[in-house]
C-alpha cells in the first residue's frame, strides 16, 4: 500500500503530466516534444487545389540518374521536407556528405536533383496526371 | 445543506478521484508489460527505428535540437555516440525485461529511450506515436519487484492507469489538434488523399478512386478519436472500443505504411494480462468465471 511521500508525489505526476499534454495540444508546437501536440495528418488539404509529393534523383560517380531513397541520405522524406523549408538548396551539399558517410565504398555522389510530383486535386479527386518539377539542383563541380 | 456536507463533498470527490487512480491491479500485469514493452524496445532500437542510426552520419549543421535537448544542453551525436548508446539501451532493456533490478535498468532504459527520441526527431521532423510508450517506460521503474502472481497492488494499478490515460489523451487530443490546425473544414478536407497519394502502399492506391470513402474516414477517424474515453470504462464498451483500435492501426498500416506500433502496444495496459496462463481467458473473460477481487477488471 502507497502512502507518505511516494504516494503524494504520484499524485502530483498525475496532475502535472495531464495537464502538460493538454497545455501542450492548446499552446504548444512539436518542438515540445514530448509535451506537444498530437498533430498528424491535422492539417487541412483542400479538396481542391494541390497535392505535391517529393523525389529525390542522383548521379552517383558515372552511373545514370536514379531516383534515392531518402534513408540513402540519411533522412527520413518528412525530415527532408522540413529542412528544405529550412535550409532551402543549403541543405543539398550535406545530403552528398552524408550519402558519402553511409556508403563509404560508394563512388561520390556527383549531382543531386529535388523533384516535386504536383497532382491537381478538384472535389477531392484527382484529375489528369502528375506534372513533374524540378524544384532544385546541386553539382559537386560547381 | 451543512458546512460538513459542502466541505465534505469535495474531498469526497477527490478520494473518489485517488481511489480511481489507485485502483489496485495485479503485479503480473506490470510483470507481462515489461516483458512487451523492453522488449518493443529491443525491436524498436534495432528494427523499426533503426533509422535514428543515420543521424549520427548527418552534418551537425542540419541538428536542430527540440525544447528538451536544448534545455540539457545535448549536442548533436556523432556516429560513436549513437552506436554506444544503441548497445547500452539494449543490454539494459534486456536485462529489464527478465524483471532483474527493475527500478535501475527500467530507469535507465527510460532515460536512454527519451534520448534516442530526441535524436530522431531534432532533424525536422516529430512523430507523434511515442508519448504513451515513453510514459509507459517513466512508471514502469515505479513499481519495483513484480512476480506472475496475482497480489494486489496499488503501485501496480497506478502506473497502468498512467498508460491507459496517456492512450485515451493520445487519441482524444489528436481530434483536438485536428480542430486546432485543420478547423472543422478537416472533416471535409482532402487530407487522407493526399497521404495516398504521398505514401499510399497498393491497397491505398485502390482509395484514390474513391474519394467520397476517404472523406466518409475522415469523419470516423475523428468521431473514433472522440470517443477514446470509452477506453477507461468496463466490459464490453472498452473491449469493443479495443478491438477498434487495433483494427484501426492495422488499417492505416495496410493503406498508408503509417506504424504507430509504440502506442499500439500500450494497448496491452488494457488487457488481462496477468491471465496470460490461461490464453482463453485473456481471449474472452466468460470462459473463466473468478470473484472480481481476484483479478483486476481495470
Amino acid at each position: 500500500m502507497l502512502t507518505g511521500w511516494v504516494r503524494r508525489l504520484r499524485v502530483v505526476a498525475t496532475l502535472i503530466v495531464p495537464m502538460a499534454l493538454v497545455a501542450g495540444s492548446v499552446g504548444g508546437e512539436d518542438d515540445h516534444f514530448p509535451f506537444g501536440p498530437f498533430r498528424m495528418y491535422a492539417v487541412t488539404t483542400k479538396p481542391t487545389g494541390k497535392a505535391s509529393s517529393l523525389r529525390l534523383e542522383g548521379v552517383i560517380g558515372d552511373a545514370e540518374p536514379r531516383v534515392l531513397r531518402i534513408a540513402e541520405v540519411g533522412m527520413r522524406r518528412a525530415e527532408l521536407q522540413s529542412q528544405l523549408v529550412f535550409y532551402g538548396e543549403g541543405i543539398l551539399p550535406h545530403l552528398a556528405s552524408a550519402y558519402r558517410r553511409l556508403h563509404p565504398d560508394q563512388p561520390a555522389v556527383e549531382e543531386l536533383h529535388v523533384i516535386y510530383l504536383t497532382y491537381r486535386l478538384e472535389g477531392g479527386a484527382t484529375v489528369g496526371n502528375p506534372t513533374s518539377r524540378t524544384a532544385l539542383i546541386w553539382r559537386r563541380h560547381e | 445543506m451543512s458546512n460538513q456536507e459542502t466541505s465534505s463533498r469535495p474531498t469526497a470527490l477527490a478520494n473518489r478521484w485517488l481511489d480511481w487512480w489507485f485502483a489496485p491491479l495485479p503485479i503480473a500485469r506490470i510483470f507481462w508489460l515489461r516483458v512487451f514493452l523492453y522488449g518493443f524496445v529491443l525491436v524498436d532500437v534495432l528494427v523499426t527505428t533503426s533509422w535514428v542510426s543515420m543521424h549520427g552520419s548527418v552534418s551537425p549543421e542540419l541538428y536542430r535540437p527540440l525544447w528538451l535537448a536544448r534545455i540539457f544542453a545535448v549536442p548533436a551525436p556523432g556516429p560513436a555516440f549513437v552506436i554506444g548508446m544503441k548497445v547500452v539501451l539494449v543490454v539494459c532493456a534486456g536485462i529489464a525485461m527478465t524483471g532483474r533490478r527493475p527500478r535501475l535498468t527500467g530507469s535507465i532504459v527510460f532515460l536512454l529511450y527519451l534520448e534516442w527520441m530526441l535524436i530522431a526527431f531534432s532533424y525536422g521532423k516529430v512523430n507523434h506515436d511515442r508519448v504513451a510508450f515513453l510514459v509507459a517506460l517513466a512508471v514502469l521503474p515505479t513499481v519495483g519487484e513484480a512476480r506472475r502472481e496475482a497480489t494486489l497492488s496499488d503501485a501496480a494499478g497506478w502506473a497502468i492507469r498512467c498508460i491507459q490515460v496517456t492512450v485515451v489523451l493520445t487519441y482524444f487530443l489528436a481530434a483536438y489538434a485536428k480542430l486546432r490546425y485543420g478547423g472543422i473544414e478537416w472533416l471535409n478536407g482532402a487530407t487522407l488523399l493526399r497521404a495516398v497519394l504521398r505514401r499510399g502502399t497498393w491497397l491505398g492506391d485502390e482509395l484514390r478512386d474513391f474519394p467520397m470513402l476517404l472523406r466518409a474516414g475522415q469523419y470516423a477517424l475523428v468521431a473514433f478519436e472522440l470517443s477514446s474515453p470509452l477506453l477507461l470504462s468496463r466490459g464490453k464498451l472498452r473491449r469493443i472500443y479495443l478491438w477498434l483500435a487495433v483494427a484501426f492501426h492495422v488499417v492505416t498500416w495496410l493503406t498508408l505504411k503509417i506504424s504507430f506500433l509504440p502506442h499500439v502496444i500500450c494497448l496491452l495496459a488494457f488487457t488481462p494480462l496477468e491471465s496470460l496462463r490461461q490464453p482463453a481467458r485473456f481471449v474472452s473473460p466468460k470462459l473463466h468465471r473468478r470473484a472480481p477481487s481476484q483479478l483486476g477488471s481495470s
